[in-house]
């Protein structure tokens, strides 16, 4: 049977099929939807949320030691948080088939860098298989599983977003079901990396990537087109797709595995075109690896760029200097993504505005309060940094003796990511941080996948909730409040009362994200025109339901959730609630 | 050949949706068939689009400069965002509904008024329809995007079963009826 699949739904696809036992993940877009899939159609898989991509990659490592096939998702980044364990699977190997996802995001549509993670693969020596469609997804995903048992190595899938969102056409497989057993085989230290056993197994994993170099040699990873011989083009990936179309006469091939590259299919390539070409999209992973071995390149990154994704029009015009002749675009105003009508996030941001105080953000929707008209955010550098920069803020205030107001914001789940360890370095090295933890309940941005202070598991089931108050304070936080975000005149109150503590300490805004079933919804506010001045000061807490036109305000009242946020700002109680029983 | 559609709107308008529908409607017909889309970071507000691009064999799912067939607006200011995409002699079909971005709210631009004189200025075939009048004839704001799907088979012509049967498939039951309802009131709407 046929059907449509985003590369993430065929990589879960491809899982199920493969019999795979175990599946962990923490969101991150393009990933996330690969382990919501799996959660959603596939109970015959173990799948998990994790705290973060560390113990997810962990969670999964452990399942393939101990007999079951496992799967670890994760956006570029994650990557970087679930580093350590990488590099010591390598040496160590597994037991069962071992497969980690990298879904990386070229152009950064929705992340802060867009680091090539197949760079991974040549340093932590682990091979590295890229699909170009929905269907290669799921067949890679298959074969990885089999090539890290034939060859005892975890394996990486790297996709880019357009992989990941995009759906192409997927013939669908009858899955292999067969009962999973615990196994496990720790003969010779297999699983222990202490000194003398990681020599042992760095000179083991170096023999494996020789064989596995060997066999992509041959492997069916690889697809080779001979037309024109005067041209032969390396590619790999999405990138096959626009050499496709802007080299239609061109020989190529087509690497499925991008490290460790098969130096023989390369070179007998080479030997039967006149000229040939690398174009892959950022790094030069291919190309690097092909000059390694002394292989000619004519034209790779000297022409390609190494930013942002490629395109068929990035080709045509730098090897073709062909420009298509196009429609003119008149310039128009942005309309950038803000927090959504009735978000809680809105209030804090509204109030840290008017304190004045430094903001050290954090990785979520949240991070919208740095935007216009809110401008309430000064840093943003990584899951969890929100707190630890916050620290580094405090120790240099500690030494110039200076009193500026320093808050870190950071959500519930990048909390439980990675904000608590920031927060015990603040009471352990007695820094005066002072925190405000964004609690909606949910991982919303991602597209609302439960953690563990929504206290429910991926496949719905209810489990023990997280206490973030209980948390903050078992650290040694004394001073730990929760306040009721869209109260304005008390977010400012306990906002100042923090803001003058000389000890760490933290504020829990909760308020479940608006677009939750359990988000607010209250009868709607209207602008009583006759009162209204226009002085506009409900704009600026840039809520999208409330529009200036040039002549009037109003708001929209499908899109007003009743929060009460305009009324509480209007100088000239201009802004009215309908009656309950009018929506 | 290949032919192409771009979708786009604002977030929350329901153009993932119609994207789903209209790329179903395609490989049931037997097209190869890519389908891609790009939302911003948040949920609502931002520009959303989705490009469906189908024929005997797709390589790239992105749509090139000038090949788009159509573009498909769901508002009236972003229908031209995008106008570098559009083919010569591509159809642009459009909501006329205007959605105040909050950068024009917050007086960081002003939103444009003359976008048909715009269009006119470089001869661009061009459709806007009072949708939302439409949407809420029927009793729901939210059939926008299938009313949407109705006016693009004004042009694309593919058979009205197969739209009514994706709509069955892809739609929540109880909104189903609606839906077709739009389906129709769009592709039998006249000037």
């Amino acid at each position: 049977m046929k059907v449509l699949l985003s590369g993430n739904e065929a990589i879960a696809r491809g899982a199920f099929e493969a019999n795979c036992a175990v599946a962990c993940a923490y969101p991150g877009t393009p990933s996330t939807e690969i382990l919501e899939t799996i959660g959603k159609s596939y109970p015959e898989i173990s799948s998990a949320w994790t705290a973060n991509e560390k113990t997810a990659l962990e969670t999964a490592y452990g399942a393939a030691m101990a007999g079951g096939r496992a799967l670890a998702c994760m956006k570029h980044v994650g990557l970087n948080v679930a580093a350590d364990p990488l590099f010591t699977a390598a040496y160590n190997g597994v037991k069962k088939g071992f497969v980690i996802v990298t879904a990386d995001d070229p152009s950064m549509h929705s992340s802060q860098n867009e680091q090539d993670n197949r760079r991974y693969g040549v340093f932590a020596k682990i091979p590295v298989l890229e699909p170009a469609n929905s269907q290669e997804a799921k067949d890679f995903t298959k074969l990885a599983f089999q090539i890290s048992e034939a060859f005892d190595i975890p394996v990486i899938i790297r996709l880019t977003t357009l992989i990941s969102h995009t759906k192409t056409v997927v013939e669908i497989n009858d899955p292999i079901r067969e009962e999973t057993k615990f196994e496990f085989d720790f003969a010779d230290g297999k699983f222990m990396s202490l000194p003398y056993l990681a020599r042992i197994h760095h000179k083991q994993l170096e023999e494996k990537i020789k064989k596995i170099r060997e066999y992509n040699n041959t492997s069916e990873l690889n697809k080779l087109e001979m037309k024109d011989t005067r041209l032969g083009i390396v590619t790999s990936a999405l990138t096959y797709n626009y050499v496709k179309e802007a080299f239609p006469e061109a020989s190529i091939l087509k690497l499925g595995m991008v490290f460790p590259i098969p130096v023989k299919l390369i070179e007998d390539f080479r030997s039967k075109v006149e000229k040939m070409y690398v174009i892959e999209e950022l790094e030069p992973v291919i190309e690097e690896q092909i000059k390694f071995f002394n292989i000619k390149v004519d034209a790779g990154k000297d022409k390609v760029p190494i930013y942002f994704e490629l395109s068929v029009d990035i080709l045509n015009e730098i090897f073709h200097n062909k420009k298509q002749k196009t429609y003119e675009v008149p310039e128009l105003p942005s309309r950038p993504p803000v927090l959504c009508p009735g978000c809680p996030h809105r209030g804090v941001y509204f109030s840290l505005n008017k304190s004045k105080s430094y903001v050290n953000g954090d990785i979520g929707c949240y991070t919208l309060g740095f935007m216009p008209p809110l401008n309430a955010m000064h840093t943003c550098i990584c899951m969890g940094a929100s707190i630890t920069n916050a620290n580094g803020f405090e120790m240099i205030k500690q030494r110039a003796n200076d009193d500026t107001k320093v808050v870190a914001t950071i959500g519930d789940s990048t909390f439980i990511h990675s904000g608590i360890t920031g927060l015990i370095d603040a009471v352990y090295n007695k820094l005066n941080t002072t925190v405000i933890i964004l609690d909606n309940d949910i991982t919303a941005m991602t597209g609302h996948q439960p953690n563990p202070v929504t206290g429910i598991k991926i496949n719905g089931e209810k489990t023990t909730r997280l206490d973030l108050e209980k948390v903050c304070k078992a650290v040694g936080v004394k001073e730990v409040d929760r306040i009721n975000p869209y109260d304005l005149k008390e977010t400012k109150e306990v906002l100042n009362k923090h803001l003058n503590l000389k000890e760490p300490s933290v504020i829990i805004s909760s308020a479940p994200c608006a677009l939750l079933p359990t988000g607010v919804k209250n009868p709607p506010y209207y602008i009583d025109q006759d009162a209204c001045t226009k002085c506009k000061a409900c704009l600026k807490i840039g809520c999208p339901a409330i529009f200036y036109d040039g002549e009037k305000v109003y708001i929209d009242r499908f899109l007003c959730t009743g929060c009460s946020l305009c009324a509480q700002v209007c100088p000239f109680n201009a802004i009215k609630q309908e009656d309950s029983n009018d929506k | 050949m290949i032919n192409s559609i771009l979708l786009v709107g604002v977030g929350g308008q329901g153009i993932l949706l119609a994207s789903e529908i209209l790329s179903d409607v395609l490989l049931k017909q037997g097209f190869d068939v890519k389908k891609n889309e790009i939302h911003g970071m948040a949920q609502r507000g931002g520009t959303v689009t989705s490009q469906i691009k189908y024929g005997d064999v797709v390589f790239s799912p992105k749509i090139a400069e000038a090949e788009a067939d159509f573009i498909v607006s769901f508002e009236y200011m972003e229908s031209v965002r995008f106008l570098n995409l559009l083919k010569k002699d591509g159809m642009l079909i459009s909501s006329d509904q205007k959605i105040i971005p909050t950068t024009v709210s917050s007086g960081l631009g002003t939103y444009p008024d003359n976008i048909e004189e715009y269009l006119e200025k470089q001869n661009i075939k061009y459709s806007f329809v009072n949708v939302v009048d439409i949407a809420t004839k029927l009793g729901n704001i939210k059939t926008v995007n299938t009313i949407m799907m109705g006016l693009l088979n004004q042009y694309l012509k593919f058979k009205e079963e197969i739209w009514i049967e994706t709509i069955k498939e892809r739609v929540k039951p109880k909104f189903v009826d609606l839906n077709i309802k739009a389906f129709q009131e769009g592709m039998n709407y006249r000037r």
